[in-house]
């Protein structure tokens, strides 16, 4: 074996025990609370945070959990602020995007100077003013509030959808204007399939950030009942003490599992829609 | 009724931006507006009469009552964080590209902790870095157990323990952007280099590191806002207790504890002004990002 080949094997074991101690603590955390929310309180109290629970299905924590919390609340809530806020975000972003792309009109360099500037203040630092806004127009406390921010204030992604659609050509669009179809109809019937691209990655990318957002439910829903699920893990922790720790661990088993079952089946597709959305962002 | 081509042309232009105009006015520009004037009164967020009181709000911050401002020093401990985090996020990018046997698990699990849900992975994160907690336990069993810490309690350790947490949830995702870029890198340069016997060292100094710079600059500007704005992470470890509190945190606390709005408006513009400052001076600094 020449010494260059040597050299290479012996780096590439090092790359290797690099990537598998990283690994091991970016799984350890997830899998100590994973067998923790299957011990009993007594479990929990005696040994240390590694021990094996000694009983692995025993399922009383989930089952505390489940009747304790307001779950299927919560649930209900994400969902319902989900599937809202992506189709308002998704029709009125891609109808944006069409205009201000493929017409030129009186205003249009102030408009788009108007998202450029927003787009450079982050949303956080405007949330004191923002709460006021809220509370004037009466959806502090209701989950209306955090379905607005989510698709009125989602700027990043009708960036997406212009970059995207600047990117179509106008072929098709123009040769429908001349045959006379309508620009509601171009809209419909052209421009919207030919974005499902860029759709399905603002899906993504909204759906993880909504799902596991914790600063807009915490300032604008303080009650479970309007909020979602980040919402409902924040109140049962702080009611929680350390005896029902392990029933707090089984809550957050409940939120993260569907996040990590859609990652690992729909991997591809997030791994590649983050990508593109976002180095935009 | 056939409408003239013009008129159409006018009703599709106003009835597709009336809906995000408005939106963009209500939700973005009026509550940045609003800012700058609550800013320069000493409104309590309840009564209907605010006083406008100049620039008094950003005297007291920044003169009189600093204490207001030392949670901005805690975004340094981020900031180094962000930076080890960049280099990290880069070298496992760069490895994973190679298309080492087993890259693409290492690479998902990397990636895994950026869609876990902020609220559930701080509280497994509290509950691992407490005294005896997991993380504790782990160092035991392999031999580290005189190595133990008060990680979240001893305030020199508290934040740096933070950053870790922070590094953990978002290296994946910076790893997952220079993997973007790394793959646009044609293979061919390598083979090239390879022929002419370069080591590892020097294709990734003269091929890789040049392809990816821009990227590298704007995850930078990325990294500094980000530094700059966090929240949640400590928010839901510590509560900002043993020194960990950060300036949004403290802005926040102004505005919603203690109803000092225009006080905490006044931070907020603060804030504002610095990430506008950090973006522009790394924007002229760094190389300019191709056209894409």
């Amino acid at each position: 074996m020449t010494r260059a080949a040597a050299m290479r094997r012996f780096w590439t074991g090092v790359h290797y025990v690099v990537l598998t101690f990283a690994s091991i603590l970016v799984v350890a955390p997830l899998a100590i609370a994973f067998i923790n929310s299957f011990k009993t309180p007594l479990e929990m109290l005696r040994g240390e945070k590694t021990d094996l629970p000694a009983d692995p299905v025993n399922i009383q924590n989930y089952v505390d959990f489940i009747e304790r919390q307001p779950v299927g609340i919560a649930f209900w809530n994400t969902a319902f602020v989900i599937a809202v806020s992506l189709i308002i975000v998704t029709l009125i972003g891609t109808m944006a995007a069409y205009v201000i792309d493929r017409f030129r009109f009186p205003g249009r360099r102030a408009i788009l100077l108007a998202y450029v500037i927003v787009m450079a203040i982050p949303p956080i630092t405007t949330q004191v003013s923002l709460y006021q806004v809220m509370l004037g127009l009466g959806l502090v406390n209701s989950k209306w509030a955090l379905i607005a921010l989510y698709s009125g204030a989602d700027i990043v992604s009708l960036y997406i959808f212009i970059t995207f659609i600047g990117a179509i050509g106008r072929e098709l669009d123009e040769s429908a204007r001349i045959e006379g179809a309508s620009y509601l109809t171009i809209y419909w019937k052209i421009i919207l399939p030919l974005m499902v691209p860029a759709i399905s990655t603002v899906v993504i990318l909204r759906t993880i950030h909504i799902y596991n957002d914790f600063v807009l439910p915490y300032l604008y829903t303080p009650r479970v009942e309007q909020s979602t699920v980040s919402m409902l893990l924040y109140k049962a922790s702080d009611m929680m003490s350390s005896s029902t720790e392990a029933v707090l661990m089984a809550g957050i088993v409940i939120v993260i599992a569907p996040t990590l079952i859609a990652f690992v089946v729909l991997q591809r597709q997030i791994v590649s829609g983050m990508m593109r959305g976002a180095v935009k962002g | 009724m056939q409408l003239t081509a013009r008129a159409q042309r006018c009703l599709v232009i106003a009835g597709f931006l009336i809906a995000p105009l408005t939106l963009l006015a209500v939700f973005s520009l009026w509550p940045a507006v609003q800012l700058v004037w609550f800013s320069l009164t000493d409104w309590d967020g309840m009564s209907a009469d605010k006083s406008f009181v100049g620039l008094d709000n950003y005297r007291t911050i920044l003169f009189e009552d600093t204490g207001l401002l030392r949670p901005l020093l805690n975004s340094l401990y981020y900031f180094a964080g962000s930076m080890l985090q960049l280099a990290l996020a880069t070298y496992f990018a760069v490895i994973l590209n190679r298309g080492m046997p087993g890259s693409a698990a290492f690479r998902l699990i990397l990636f895994m902790p950026f869609v876990l849900n902020s609220v559930a992975v701080s509280i497994v994160f509290r509950d691992f870095l407490q005294i005896e907690g997991g993380l504790d336990a782990l160092m035991t069993i392999v031999g580290l157990g005189a190595w133990t810490r008060e990680w979240v309690q001893d305030p020199d350790i508290a934040p740096w323990s933070l950053v870790f947490a922070s590094v953990w949830r978002y290296l994946g995702f910076q790893l997952l952007i220079t993997y973007g870029a790394l793959q646009a890198v044609p293979q061919d340069q390598y083979e090239a280099a390879r022929i002419e016997g370069a080591s590892e060292w020097q294709q990734f100094r003269f091929i890789t590191f040049p392809a990816i710079l821009p990227i590298l600059g704007l995850q930078m500007i990325l990294a500094t806002v980000g530094s700059l704005e966090v929240f949640d992470v400590p928010f839901l470890i510590t509560g900002g207790a043993n020194g960990t509190k950060t300036f949004v945190m403290a802005t926040l606390e102004e505005a919603f504890e203690f109803r000092r709005v225009g006080m905490a408006a006044a931070m907020a513009v603060i804030l504002l002004a610095g990430v506008l400052v950090a973006v522009a001076i790394q924007r002229l600094v760094l190389p300019k990002e191709e056209a894409r």
